[in-house]
């Protein structure tokens, strides 16, 4: 198979080994649990990013419906370990396989659909599992045959949510969670760069750039955008388990949120779309912005001013200053800045190189 | 001959309007078919069905004694039928050579191994674009994007070739080369059927022609016996000219 990168240059290998050594000692140096579970969370999404990136970004399928894996995920580890007792570790397999077979239940139909009439039917699946989800306990309890079902304990929680069981040493628990997704992220990461190179990418970038051109050379876009989805699916309904697994409780509410779809296309927007460094920059300025919000207030004579109330409007104002400005997102401002050469080189988009 | 393509019948309307309108013709392997008709006379359409943007309204097709009525263009590609599009449409963003590569990687298979980037090496050469093979298709001028979507459809591996107007808005150099290409193609045992406006270009390089006007056609034969039909002289230039 033939390279699509050229080698990276030794430069671009020590800032990669730098920053991954940095992360490997961070919990080491800055004892507390803020920074490390800022850390943790930050690579989840940078994960969700990556993995929202393979439809959206690569195939070009923009969907408002990846909450719907999120939540699946939570809630497959939530409810098979307070049922059955198997561990919480060995879930995540299987809430992956649910969120993949939920994705080709959604993304059959729906994928049929191209460009916005996709997005909007995504929205709908995403509103409409959240109300199914939050209901479900309440549901279950007015019909007969499956009343059991809820009796003695709850499935999703409805409104308040489920806890699982906190474990006695925390501190090494999260500590070893921290390394778990660090180690899942990578992973993300390779996927996402292993899809560029083959065959199955080649694929995902020529229904992005033209379905109908894809189409006529042999490409099957229906399978291949389903694929894609599935795959997609899969990443996130791990960072549902791992997200559940960390937390200790997860409301279906929060969980298959539309805030949580949102943050999902909001951040390879925001780093550059289509891209593979794109996905992993939007991540972590999202989230760092997010934080320094949630944190910060200002005081001003006798107003205080929270900036949380500010948070979507200043995505939404972010938004269209990229997509007006630098479709490119950050790496595309970046790659315009001077003496980008070694930029442009590592992070090509959609395959530039032959 | 044995027919390699076969229309019978074939009907498409679109609500009212009746695009094709029972049309019925064979191509037989090994030969360049001339499509001709004024705007409007339902050519792309006739195309669209054969490669199967659109399933017919009634009418059937069939390739190699195959029935494809119905198919999605990726599977009327597997079998060996792929089209060119007349707005050329190339992946903007990718190399010309990753262009052809996702003809090469997904179109029709040929029998044993295949090695994809030899194949694209191939038809790179063969239809001259290899020295440009580098570049970002969208920044190839407007013969090098025709050509392109030659190329690519090429590397899919066709039995039965439709170009759709690849000669469209190119100067007179580079429709000679266009048509040096396409008797090229033909010398590799691919049929072809060719749309084009360009009468000169059609007519020098066709085995026959079929005329279409209104969804209807009016004329087949070689392009002599063409230019001669007060038929469709009439339907180009109006009664007075005819007889």
């Amino acid at each position: 198979m033939k390279r699509f990168y050229p080698p990276r240059t030794l430069l671009a290998w020590l800032v990669a080994i730098g920053s991954l050594g940095m992360l490997v000692i961070l919990p080491i140096l800055f004892k507390g649990s803020y920074w490390q579970t800022l850390a943790f969370i930050t690579f989840l999404f940078v994960s969700l990013s990556i993995s929202w990136n393979i439809t959206g970004g690569y195939a070009g399928q923009v969907s408002f419906g990846h909450s719907t894996f999120l939540g699946l995920g939570a809630f497959a580890t939530a409810i098979i370990t307070l049922r059955t007792g198997l561990p919480a570790p060995f879930t995540i397999p299987i809430a992956g396989f649910l969120a993949m077979v939920y994705g080709f239940l959604w993304g059959y139909p729906t994928l049929r659909l191209r460009g916005p009439y996709f997005s909007i039917a995504t929205i709908g699946v995403g509103e409409a599992t959240r109300l199914f989800m939050t209901n479900l306990d309440d549901s279950l309890r007015n019909i007969p045959r499956l009343k059991e079902l809820v009796k003695y304990r709850p499935l999703t929680g409805g409104a308040s949510g489920l806890t699982l069981p906190i474990p006695p040493d925390i501190q090494s628990y999260a500590l070893k969670f921290y390394y778990v997704a660090l180690l899942f992220m990578l992973g993300v990461l390779a996927v996402s760069w292993w899809i560029r190179r083959s065959r199955f990418g080649l694929a995902l970038f020529a229904i992005n750039m033209d379905p109908d051109a894809a189409e006529t050379l042999g490409v099957s876009t229906a399978r291949y955008n389903v694929l894609a989805l599935m795959v997609s699916a899969f990443l996130v309904g791990v960072v549902g388990s791992l997200y559940a697994q960390y937390f200790f409780f997860i409301d279906p509410r929060e969980m298959f949120s539309f805030q949580n779809s949102i943050a999902m296309v909001l951040m390879p927007i925001i780093g550059g779309i289509g891209t593979l460094w794109g996905p992993v920059l939007g991540a972590v300025v999202f989230k760092v912005v997010e934080d320094r919000l949630l944190t910060t207030h200002l005081e001003w004579g006798p107003l205080s001013i929270n900036f949380v109330q500010f948070n979507l409007l200043l995505y939404g104002l972010l938004l269209v200053l990229i997509i007006l400005f630098e479709p490119g997102g950050v790496l595309g401002l970046l790659r315009r800045m001077k003496g980008s050469r070694l930029l442009k080189r590592a992070f090509t988009p959609a395959r530039q190189k032959g | 001959m044995s027919a390699l393509l076969e229309c019978r019948d074939l009907v498409k309307h679109f609500g009212g309007l009746v695009a094709v309108n029972r049309v019925s013709f064979q191509v037989h392997a090994g030969e360049i078919f001339g499509l001709i008709g004024p705007n409007g006379a339902g050519k792309t359409t006739l195309f669209r069905l054969i490669s199967g943007v659109y399933p017919p309204t009634a009418g059937q097709i069939l390739f190699k004694g195959e029935k494809i009525a119905g198919l999605k263009p990726h599977a009327t590609c597997h079998k060996g039928v792929v089209s060119t599009h007349q707005i050329v449409r190339p992946f903007r963003e990718m190399t010309v050579r990753d262009n052809v590569r996702v003809g090469a990687e997904f179109g029709r298979r040929v029998d044993g191994e295949r090695d994809v980037l030899a194949w694209t090496r191939e038809v790179l050469e063969f239809t001259g674009l290899a020295p440009q093979a580098d570049k970002l298709s969208k920044n190839l001028p407007l013969a090098g994007r025709k050509r392109l979507e030659i190329a690519r459809a090429l590397a899919a591996n066709p039995e039965l070739l439709l170009l759709d107007e690849v000669v469209a808005g190119l100067n007179p150099t580079e429709t000679a080369q266009t048509m040096d290409l396409i008797r090229q193609i033909r010398g590799r045992a691919i049929t072809i059927i060719m749309v084009e406006h360009v009468m000169r270009a059609i007519m020098g390089i066709s085995d026959r022609i079929m005329v279409l006007n209104y969804g209807e056609k009016i004329a087949e034969g070689q392009p002599r016996e063409i230019v001669q039909n007060p038929v469709v002289i009439e339907a180009y230039l109006g009664k007075q000219y005819a007889g």
